[in-house]
């Protein structure tokens, strides 16, 4: 299809061919019609490289489009804004979208410093000036430096901007904004926490400082009107009033706490302004008092120092620090007043009976570590631990020689946990609950006290006892046969002993519980075991009272306590021990106990003697059989054989050892040996001894052992 | 007779015509504000040229990244003047240089190409 | 153990002085000599020069502690360990303050020896490391 001039030309080459003459007219018409066929051609030509140059333009600009939009979108994405301003501090189009989000949208076109700084024409005009300086700066040492001292840090929209600075080689400033808010909040939070933590060691510190001054502030605030003195004028009532409220805050201030620090400030300010202003009377003063609600001021820092120190904190201010010296100066005065003035025995007695309280700590507390220490365990395994308390013995004193035996319950606690407690997946099988339960109760009998620590776990396995046994050949499978379950359960504390195979880095090793029995029987102690499997284990750990040592009843201290019972009680338990555990004597059976009036009473064939004075005035007697103090002396010299010539001097030694063992190890108190008058003991040997005439109140207790009779005689004869 | 040296421009090309050498280069980017002006110049120096020369080869050497519409007006005139000059008898080669990666540069010289009958007309690669 | 230390024994009990004996030779030690009251302890200790001595608290006529004073007049660095049938407090500390180094409660054991000896000798001491009591 031909185009309008191409059909043109095409007619015009037509009508030339056909006229065919040299004439004038058609030369120069050929001429013309050779002129329009060119610029024609040149036409289409320019027009085809045109539309070809478009096509290119397009796409270059498409290319262009798409990475403008690429890098739009990593701009976007960056969790910083990016914008770029010329000299004129006006905002280029191209900023990202963080820019929006933190300084608002249509930004372009606006001028920087108003922007970041819409209210602060202070502020803005500094920027500006700023800014304006570094635009002009030649030097490009001086004008980093300059940037360097543009700000680094705006708020706007109520958040908290970082802003770096770059000049591009053409001169565009390009801002990078990041939004710190965040971390400008944890700061604060930080710090204040430091605030806080800087209270708190002071006033820990100083405590009679704080409590001075918490007293003083309370009374103050109760009292505040009383401080305007009607009699005196109203310019010097403000000053007075100025001078209090200025030294209050001085001392909360060295205290750090804030809150008072604050309002009291803000009341001077006040109180200062009112200086200056005209016609002011004391009832003005009396309603910004009313108006201050100082309570409510002291409270809050108060109640920041009781969140981390705990109420008890603000029991302490009725304590005083003393050293133990003091302590034993006071006690030994007393006990000498003690022995030397009888009239007032029961008065010095009670005497030492409070100072002593004041010493020492009860058994509850001395337990209390045990129940956090086991929830730390138990997180240690993964386990789950039900919190709990110590219960009971808030009122048995605790005395310095319990303190390894109470060190050792470790050993107890974490074996619990340990063996005992399942871990969760075995406990959900079992249809146990998921928490598992420790308990640790200490009860307080007449003659002895009992720590019970039980758990709901696992339980002990006898016969995995039994087994172990035999393989560390300690029974043999006869012997094993006639303990009953409870004798076997003792063997957990044979140390090296242990029914868990594996030996974990807490137990396992066996040698903690064997601690536990050893510090046990050094206190005259026995150890009782009740376990189910998987229901669980109850460890009951008796403790003879042994009197004015272990056990001081808070509540009440009557001297008519102290009877002869109380002594005979820990008496025997420790000759029972001493017999059975130390000296493996076998007991037949356990005492058979008398007290009452009697004339005359048969001692045995060999007899110690030791009279106690002091506190109470009463002897004691130990006799033995012959045989069984051959027995004794055999035990206790490892069965070495004694010379027949010897053979008396070693009898008298030991039956002197065997009532200091067990008089001296019975018979603790606190107190200076002085008080409890224990003499060396004497011994007697008669084939038939028999006392008369007593007309005495006697306690007799006789122990028989396999190998003859121990007769303990308790009196005042 | 004296060479033409124009010095290029943001939007004129570099013009090096040389009388000695007979080798003659307009390269760069041509979009001047008004092209008639600028190659007025240019037609006048090679008029008086092509009178001077004899049977020297002469060597046109074009490299042109971007050109306007008016400026391809220009080319296509140039070409025709070389064309009559070359059916004269002089010895007149066009090369036509463009980039390996410029694609449109080598369709721009295949379309000048294209209506070239008599004159030696090369696309020569870079 | 490594060491062979020189011990006097002070007790009034025969039956008490053969068993430290024997104990303490038990544990490697050499006893250089024995005295039965506090009086004939300090003219041992002045002729034996014991690197140690294991005292009774009660013996008739001078007792323990009055003897444990004399002997530290003798020498200020002489090594006293106590052996007492009650564990008073107040009592010990007047052993302490009186300058034993330690003490014992009866019943005696060649263990409780151990452990007080190498209190005041730690260099006799065989150190086993015992990761359960070493959280104490």
């Amino acid at each position: 299809m031909l185009s309008k001039e191409e059909t043109l030309i095409q007619e015009y080459e037509n009508i030339l061919t056909s006229k065919n003459d040299a004439s004038f007219s058609s030369t120069e018409f050929s001429k013309l019609l050779k002129a329009y066929k060119r610029t024609y051609k040149q036409l289409n030509k320019i027009i085809k490289i045109s539309d070809k140059q478009q096509d290119e333009l397009k796409e270059v600009s498409n290319h262009l489009n798409m990475k403008t939009h690429k890098v739009q979108a990593l701009l976007d994405n960056a969790d910083q804004g990016f914008l770029s301003f010329g000299n004129d501090f006006i905002v280029d189009d191209e900023y990202s979208l963080e820019c929006v989000r933190l300084l608002g949208d249509n930004l372009e076109g606006k001028d920087i410093s108003d922007i970041l700084y819409t209210n602060d024409e202070n502020k803005k005009h500094f920027f500006k000036e700023a800014l304006f300086n570094v635009v002009n700066e030649k030097d490009q040492l001086i004008k980093d430096a300059m940037v360097s001292l543009l700000p680094k840090e705006v708020v706007v929209n109520r958040r908290a901007i970082k802003l770096d600075y770059k000049i591009l080689n053409n001169q565009t400033f390009m801002v990078v904004l990041t939004n710190i808010t965040k971390e400008k909040i944890l700061e604060k939070k930080i710090a204040k926490e430091q605030e806080i933590l800087k209270m708190i060691v002071i006033i820990v510190s100083e405590p009679t400082q704080f409590y001075e001054l918490k007293d003083d502030f309370e009374k103050f605030s109760a009292n505040k009107k009383i401080f305007i003195n009607p009699n005196l004028s109203f310019k010097i009532n403000l000053n007075e009033l100025y001078r209090d409220i200025h030294t209050f805050k001085g001392s909360f201030a060295q205290l750090r706490m804030q809150n008072c620090v604050k309002n009291l400030h803000n009341l001077e300010t006040k109180l200062s302004t009112m200086n200056t202003q005209e016609n002011l009377t004391n009832q003005d003063l009396l309603n910004i008092l009313d108006e201050s609600d100082m309570d409510e001021w002291l409270e809050k820092d108060l109640h920041i120092i009781k969140h981390i120190l705990g109420i008890e904190f603000f029991d302490k201010q009725h304590k005083l620090e003393v050293d133990d010296k003091f302590i034993f100066n006071i006690e030994d005065k007393i006990t000498y007043l003690l022995q030397t003035d009888n009239q007032h025995i029961n008065t010095y007695e009670d005497i030492l009976n409070e100072i002593n309280k004041a010493r020492g700590i009860t058994l509850n507390q001395a337990l209390g570590i045990y129940p956090k220490l086991c929830q730390d365990i138990a997180k240690s395994q993964n386990k789950n631990l039900t919190e709990f308390k110590i219960i009971g013995g808030e009122d048995i004193l605790t005395p310095i020689h319990f303190k390894s035996f109470i060190k050792s319950l470790v050993h107890l606690f974490r074996n619990a946990i340990d063996h005992g407690i399942e871990d969760l997946e075995t406990r959900l099988i079992l249809g146990k609950s998921e928490y598992a339960s420790i308990t640790c109760q200490i009860k307080n009998n007449k003659d002895n006290f009992q720590i019970i620590i039980s758990d709901d776990g696992a339980g002990i396995d006898i016969d995995k006892l039994k087994t172990k046994a035999l393989k560390a050949n300690l029974y043999t499978e006869s012997e094993l046969l006639k303990m009953n379950d409870k004798e076997i359960l003792k063997l957990v504390f044979i140390d090296s002993l242990s029914t868990n195979d594996n030996i974990t880095q807490l137990s396992g090793r066996g040698i903690g519980m064997g601690a536990v029995k050893s510090e046990l029987e050094k206190l005259s102690g026995e150890i009782e075991i009740q376990s189910t499997l998987e229901k669980g284990s109850k460890f009951i750990l008796k403790v003879p009272t042994l009197i004015y040592g272990n056990l001081i009843n808070i509540a009440s201290n009557n001297r008519d306590n102290i009877t002869i019972e109380y002594i005979l009680s820990p008496v025997v338990n420790r000759a029972t021990t001493y017999l059975q555990s130390d000296m493996k004597i076998n007991i037949k059976n356990k005492a058979l106990f008398s007290y009452k009036l009697i004339n005359e009473i048969k001692i045995k064939d060999f007899c110690s003697y030791i009279h106690i004075s002091g506190l109470v005035d009463v002897s004691v007697c130990i006799s033995y059989n012959k045989f069984l103090l051959d027995q004794l002396l055999n035990a206790f010299n490892h069965g070495h054989p004694v010379k027949k010539s010897e053979m008396l001097q070693y009898r008298e030694s030991i039956s002197k050892e065997v009532i200091n063992i067990i008089i001296g190890n019975a018979l603790f108190n606190p107190y200076d040996k002085t008080v409890l008058n224990i003499t060396t003991p004497c011994i007697i040997e008669y084939d038939e001894l028999v006392m008369h005439d007593l007309h005495q109140k006697v306690a007799q207790v006789i122990i028989d052992t396999e190998y003859g009779e121990m007769q303990i005689l308790v009196g005042k004869f | 007779m004296e060479n033409l040296h124009i010095e290029a421009t943001k939007s004129s090309p570099q013009i090096n015509f040389n009388a000695q050498t007979n080798i003659q280069s307009i390269s760069g980017e041509s979009y001047p504000e008004n092209t008639t002006s600028f190659y007025e110049n240019v037609f006048k120096w090679l008029e008086e040229y092509m009178n001077i020369v004899k049977e020297q080869e002469i060597i046109f050497n074009l490299e042109l990244i971007y050109f306007n519409s008016s400026s391809s007006k220009v080319l296509m005139d140039l070409f025709d003047m070389l064309e009559e000059f070359s059916e004269d008898g002089k010895n007149i080669t066009v090369n036509w240089i463009y980039d390996e990666d410029n694609d449109a540069s080598l369709e721009y010289g295949e379309e000048f190409a294209e209506d070239i009958e008599s004159l030696t007309f090369n696309l020569i690669q870079k | 153990m490594s060491r062979k230390l020189n011990i006097l024994v002070v007790d009034d009990s025969l039956i008490m002085r053969v068993n430290l004996i024997r104990s303490l030779e038990w544990l490697g030690h050499k006893i250089v000599a024995e005295a039965v009251n506090g009086e004939s302890s300090i003219t041992a200790y002045k002729k034996y020069k014991p690197e140690l001595v294991t005292m009774d608290i009660t013996m008739p006529d001078m007792d323990g502690i009055t003897a444990v004073k004399k002997i530290k007049e003798l020498n200020n660095n002489a090594n006293v360990i106590m052996i007492t049938s009650h564990g008073q407090e107040a009592m010990v500390m007047n052993a302490l303050k009186a300058g034993a180094k330690g003490y014992i409660l009866k019943p005696v054991s060649p263990e409780k020896l151990k452990e007080s000896i190498g209190k005041i000798f730690p260099e006799l001491e065989n150190v086993v490391i015992d990761e359960l009591l070493d959280e104490e």
